[in-house]
C-alpha cells in the first residue's frame, strides 16, 4: 500500500474511531480533529502533493457508497476529517467540498455536515485575518496588509500614495 | 460533490423544543447506529468503560444533551443551544461549597488553547458516601455520551476526555434557587 493511501485508509480505522471517542458537539469534533495526527499526516500529503484533491474526491465517493438509509452513516469521521483538512486550503475543490457538505439535510450524516458547517465558519475567519506582504514593483516598497483593509497607504520618498491596486503578493 | 448523498434528499427530522423562555432549539432526531455503530461503541467501552455500569445499549434518537434536555427524543447538538438553555431555564453553576444533589446536571468543558466549548453534559443520579463519613459525598452520574452510544452510570471523574489529550473543567449546574446564606 502506498504512503498515500495509507493515510487516507487510517481515517476508517478502529483505531481512528477508537481515537476519537465520544465527542457530542461538531465544534469538539472539529477541535479534536484539528489536532489528531491523521489528519495532519493527509494534509502534509497534500501540501507534499504525496495525494491530489481528485484521489480525496475519489475517497469519499468510494466511501459514500457505504450509506444506509436511516441508519448512522460509518464513515462519518472520515468525512468530518477530510472537512477538516480542507478547513485552511483555499481552492474551489475545497471550497465545493465543504459548501457542498454543509448543504445536505441527512440525519445519517447529521455530524459531519456540521463539522462542515464548522470549518466553514473558521475558514471565513481565517481568510479575514490573513495578512499578505504587498510589493510594489515601482519602488520595492513592501508591507503588510490584510484583505479587511480597502485600499493601502504608503509612506514613500514622494510623500503619501494611496494604492487601490494590488501590484504582487508575495 | 455529495451528488448522491443530496439525491436521498432530506432526511433530517426535528422535533418542536423550546427553552421554557419560548425561544427555539435547534435539533435533530439521530437514526439508529447500526451494526457499524454499535462495533465502534463496544470497541470505545473496551477502551473507556472499564468502571462504567451499562444503563442502556447503544441507541440513536439522542445525545448528552438531548437525554437531559429533551427527554431522550432528540439530540440538541451546536454548542450556542446548549448555552442557549442554560442561560434561558434558568440554571446557575453551583459554587463551591455546594453540594450537588441528585437531577443536577455535570457539564464537562474543553478549555485547551482555542475559546472554550462544550463536550458532554450528564445528569445527577445519585451521591453515594464519601470515604470518611466526614467527606463529601460522591455524585454518580448517568451519560449518554454522543448520539449513537448507549448510557452508562460512572463516577463523574471517570470521563475519556483527559485521556483523548483534552484539558477539562467540570462544572455542576442546577435549576434550583441559590441557597440563602446565614
Amino acid at each position: 500500500m502506498t504512503m498515500t493511501a495509507r493515510d487516507l485508509q487510517q481515517l476508517v480505522s478502529d483505531d481512528f474511531a477508537v481515537s476519537v471517542g465520544f465527542l457530542s458537539t461538531p465544534e469538539s469534533l472539529r477541535r479534536f480533529l484539528l489536532q489528531s495526527k491523521e489528519v495532519a499526516a493527509v494534509k502534509e500529503a497534500l501540501r507534499q502533493e504525496a495525494i491530489t484533491e481528485s484521489t480525496l474526491r475519489g475517497f469519499v465517493s468510494s466511501l459514500l457508497r457505504d450509506m444506509r438509509c436511516g441508519e448512522r452513516f460509518a464513515h462519518q469521521l472520515a468525512v468530518a476529517a477530510v472537512a477538516v483538512v480542507l478547513e485552511t486550503r483555499a481552492t474551489d475543490f475545497a471550497d465545493e467540498f465543504l459548501h457542498d457538505l454543509s448543504r445536505l439535510g441527512l440525519a445519517e450524516m447529521s455530524m459531519c455536515i456540521r463539522v462542515a458547517r464548522e470549518c466553514l465558519k473558521h475558514r471565513v475567519n481565517v481568510a479575514q485575518n490573513k495578512t499578505k506582504v504587498l510589493r510594489l514593483p515601482d519602488d520595492g516598497f513592501s508591507r503588510a496588509w490584510s484583505p479587511s483593509e480597502p485600499q493601502i497607504s504608503f509612506k514613500c520618498n514622494a510623500g503619501q500614495t494611496t494604492v487601490s491596486r494590488v501590484c504582487e503578493v508575495a | 460533490m455529495f451528488e448522491e448523498a443530496r439525491l436521498l434528499g432530506r432526511t433530517e427530522r426535528s422535533i418542536a423544543l423550546q427553552t421554557g423562555r419560548g425561544t427555539d432549539i435547534k435539533n435533530v432526531v439521530q437514526p439508529e447506529p447500526g451494526d457499524a455503530g454499535r462495533r465502534r461503541y463496544q470497541l470505545l467501552l473496551d477502551k473507556f468503560g472499564g468502571n462504567w455500569r451499562p444503563r442502556r445499549p447503544a441507541t440513536g434518537i439522542y445525545n448528552c444533551a438531548g437525554h437531559v434536555w429533551a427527554s431522550r427524543r432528540t439530540a440538541i447538538l451546536e454548542d450556542d443551544q446548549w448555552a442557549l438553555i442554560l442561560h434561558e431555564d434558568g440554571y446557575r453553576r453551583l459554587e463551591e461549597d455546594e453540594e450537588p444533589v441528585p437531577d443536577d446536571l455535570v457539564i464537562y468543558i474543553d478549555v485547551g488553547p482555542q475559546k472554550e466549548s462544550f463536550l458532554h453534559v450528564g445528569r445527577v443520579f445519585q451521591l453515594r458516601p464519601g470515604v470518611i463519613p466526614a467527606s463529601r459525598r460522591i455524585p454518580w452520574v448517568v451519560s449518554k455520551w454522543d448520539s449513537f452510544s448507549g448510557e452508562v452510570l460512572h463516577d463523574p471523574h471517570d470521563v475519556p476526555y483527559a485521556r483523548q489529550g483534552f484539558v477539562v473543567r467540570r462544572e455542576y449546574w442546577t435549576d434550583r434557587p441559590m441557597p440563602a446564606r446565614g
